[in-house]
């Protein structure tokens, strides 16, 4: 009996042995596994479609009285949120009459600013205006998160220049890694 | 809106009903005009870097970040310009002129992102057979902007796909079209070279340049970018197949009338370089240099700040360099802001210059001295000033020049900063109104001051708002006045209420309303 638990231990043994012996392996290796991992280029704009708070935010939209000159300012905010440096760019459509197609004088001009609700910062080149309708700068921000202003101003010509009734203007703004 | 209570034969309940919808109401247009969060858009990547070869077919996916709200997007090919600045423009995509936009084949052109659930796009890139070098094309990814009344602001992404398709063969080339040194926009001098990629290939690239006066001495080594990137945080800038990117840097140094040897090297695509060499002639009056930069000596800071608790002393180094061909004498002068100023440094620490405050310096030699300030232990939390006026005489013992440099000395703690407008003035010339103010700084520390008047008419209805700004001097010292100006554009003649609110910086120490009439 004795002799046979000895076998048997013995086989158990010689079986378990490189197990165990590939597990003391895997205790004393030293090797470092590399887990790769990349993290894409991210970007998001956020804070859109919140009213800007006052005093820039001004709910009845431009009302103009008409008279020659007249300038309004309308501003927006949003937040641009990126893990790698972004540039943007800046397209503008002048104030046009919706039936008749006059326009007056147009300008956009992108500045940063502390926060919502925060005043006009530093302007960083991306600005339009009706003769520059196209503005770009590769980088604008890096792995950050910042807040923007877009001011947007009309000025009537004289009286004559633009016919009453309902005007539209466009901006687009374009996020994009340089 | 009408709430109806569930116990209508009830008074009291449907009076309580009545209240609890009003309340709700009331919540519920609170929370859609001062909802905090509000609509993001987001996506992944913006760029894919695709090394393939011809004929090959690749998939691609944008992942769109889930919405708040259900998003209309639209997508579409865009070809990206490399402007000469180092622009990049983004071009509606023809495969006429760019036949790269016609490689690219996106699942589809308009998805919805719903709330909650992550949107993929696929796309797929099929790769001509005789296809060679970089192409970049970019998925011009847009959210659907809600049409309003006034102006509409739309935003998008371009995603950048970059492919390269590898042949042998290729290789990078560049070809420097220009160097020259130029007039700036302030008629600084500018150092300006025109570089063209002339291979299909887009590579990296850094640039300087180095100016040598009629001698071969070093005057100056400039670095070199392209204008719009002076701000881009990485030190090489990628060039576009077949682009021009304008190289500009601004020599920091006085150029005297002379002859001069600019030198001009591009290093490109991990290992080349293209150097060029051009001389040139300044003459009399081609460019404008500040000031300072024109000095016989030249000093560096300009101004000094000694910060410390009381009872402490702080030090400041000041260098001094003599770019003349003579001897200089150096005579150190420290001078009050005006008499009896309260806040002078003079008079509220122990302001000493180690050493004499007069001292000669050889041509082309340097001097630095030591300038320290002891905090008394007595000294009061706030803001010292002065100013050290530096005479330079030349071995005849006339004048040569007179330089003065600003001194601060800080007593750490919580300062005061205050300021009140003192006077506001509108002026209407050529039909637009001119606002300046006199602002009085009433705190204890410096500040760069500034102001925001917002127009109401007499109803409280917002106008127009405008900022106003410093004349000269950037900061107002405590107990000084400073005028900011600023314009109203073509405000009509009339009664308003104009809302003033005082900044220091972006913060806004106080605001005032006042009743005005225009003119």
């Amino acid at each position: 009996m004795k002799k046979k638990l000895f076998f048997l231990s013995l086989v158990l043994t010689l079986a378990l042995a490189p197990a165990g012996a590939a597990l003391a392996r895997v205790d004393l290796d030293t090797d470092t596994v590399v887990v790769p991992a990349v993290v894409c280029p991210y970007a998001e704009i956020r804070g859109l479609q919140d009213p800007s708070p006052y005093p820039y935010h001004y709910p009845l939209g431009l009302t103009y009285i008409g008279y020659e000159g007249e300038t309004h300012q309308w501003n927006t905010y949003f937040n641009v949120v990126a893990n790698t440096d972004i540039g943007m760019q800046l397209d503008q459509v002048d104030f046009t009459h919706v039936s008749k197609g006059d326009t007056f004088y147009t300008t956009g001009d992108l500045h940063r600013t502390s926060g919502y609700g925060g005043s006009h910062g530093s302007m960083f080149g991306v600005y339009t205006n009706s003769n520059k309708l196209q503005a770009v700068n590769n980088s604008v921000q890096g792995q950050a998160s910042e807040w923007y202003i877009l001011a947007v101003t009309g000025r009537l010509g004289d009286v004559y220049e633009q016919a009453a009734g309902e005007y539209e203007a466009q901006f687009t703004v374009t996020v994009f890694a340089p | 809106m009408t709430f109806l209570a569930p116990h209508a034969g009830k008074d009291e309940g449907g009076i309580m009903w009545k209240k609890t919808g009003l309340i709700i109401v009331a919540g519920m247009i609170f929370i859609l005009f001062f909802s905090g969060p509000s609509p993001a858009i987001g996506l992944r990547p913006l760029v894919f870097e695709l090394d393939l070869v011809p004929g090959a077919v690749e998939d691609f996916e944008i992942i769109l970040s889930p919405e708040e709200t259900r998003t209309v997007v639209n997508l579409d090919l865009y070809q990206p310009v490399q402007l000469q600045g180092g622009e990049l423009v983004f071009q509606k995509g023809n495969p006429k002129w760019y036949p790269a936009t016609g490689w690219v084949e996106l699942e589809k052109t308009r998805t919805v992102v719903v709330p909650g659930r992550k949107t993929v796009v696929s796309g797929r890139v099929r790769v001509p057979f005789d296809a060679r070098g970089s192409h970049i094309v970019a998925v011009m990814v847009e959210p659907e902007a809600p049409q309003e009344p006034g102006v509409t602001l739309r935003f998008r992404f371009a995603v950048r796909l970059h492919i390269r398709v590898d042949r042998p063969g290729l290789r990078p080339a560049a070809e420097v079209k220009e160097l020259a040194i130029t007039g700036g926009e302030k008629g600084e001098p500018v150092i300006q070279a025109l570089v063209q990629n002339t291979s299909p290939l887009d590579y990296l690239t850094t640039a300087e340049a180095t100016v040598r006066d009629s001698q071969g001495r070093l005057v100056e080594r400039v670095e070199m970018r392209p204008e719009m990137m002076w701000n881009y945080s990485q030190p090489e800038i990628r060039i576009y197949p077949f682009s021009e990117l304008l190289y500009s840097g601004l020599p920091q140094k006085y150029l005297p009338p002379g002859e001069y040897r600019l030198q001009f090297f591009f290093r490109y695509a991990a290992g080349r370089q293209v150097v060029i060499s051009e001389t040139v002639q300044v003459k009399e009056g081609d460019f404008l240099f500040p000031e300072a930069l024109m000095a016989a000596v030249q000093i560096s800071p300009h101004s000094l700040e000694f910060i410390g608790r009381p009872g402490t002393v702080t030090s400041r180094g000041l260098t001094f360099e003599n770019t003349s061909e003579q001897v200089l004498k150096i005579i150190l002068e420290p001078v009050d802001i005006e008499s009896g100023y309260p806040y002078s440094v003079f008079a509220n620490t122990e302001f000493s210059i180690r050493g004499a405050g007069c001292f000669l310096i050889e041509p082309g030699r340097k001097i630095n001295t030591i300038i320290t300030v002891c905090f008394p232990r007595d000294a009061k939390t706030q803001g010292n000033y002065g100013l050290l006026k530096v005479k330079v005489v030349n071995p005849e013992g006339n004048l040569v020049e007179e330089q003065v440099l600003a001194l601060a000395a800080v007593v750490t703690g919580e300062h005061r900063y205050t300021a009140e407008i003192l006077d506001l003035t509108f002026n209407r010339e050529e039909g637009e109104v001119f606002l300046a103010a006199v602002l009085k700084n009433t705190g204890n520390r410096e500040f760069f001051p500034g102001a925001r008047v917002l127009f109401q008419d007499m109803e409280g209805e917002p106008l127009n708002a405008i900022k106003l700004t410093p004349v000269g001097e950037e900061y107002v010292l405590p107990a000084k006045s400073i005028t900011l100006r600023g314009t109203a554009g073509n405000l009509p003649p009339g009664g308003y209420q104009a809302e003033v609110e005082i900044l220091a910086g972006e913060k806004v120490l106080k605001t005032t309303t006042m009743n005005v009439k225009l003119r």
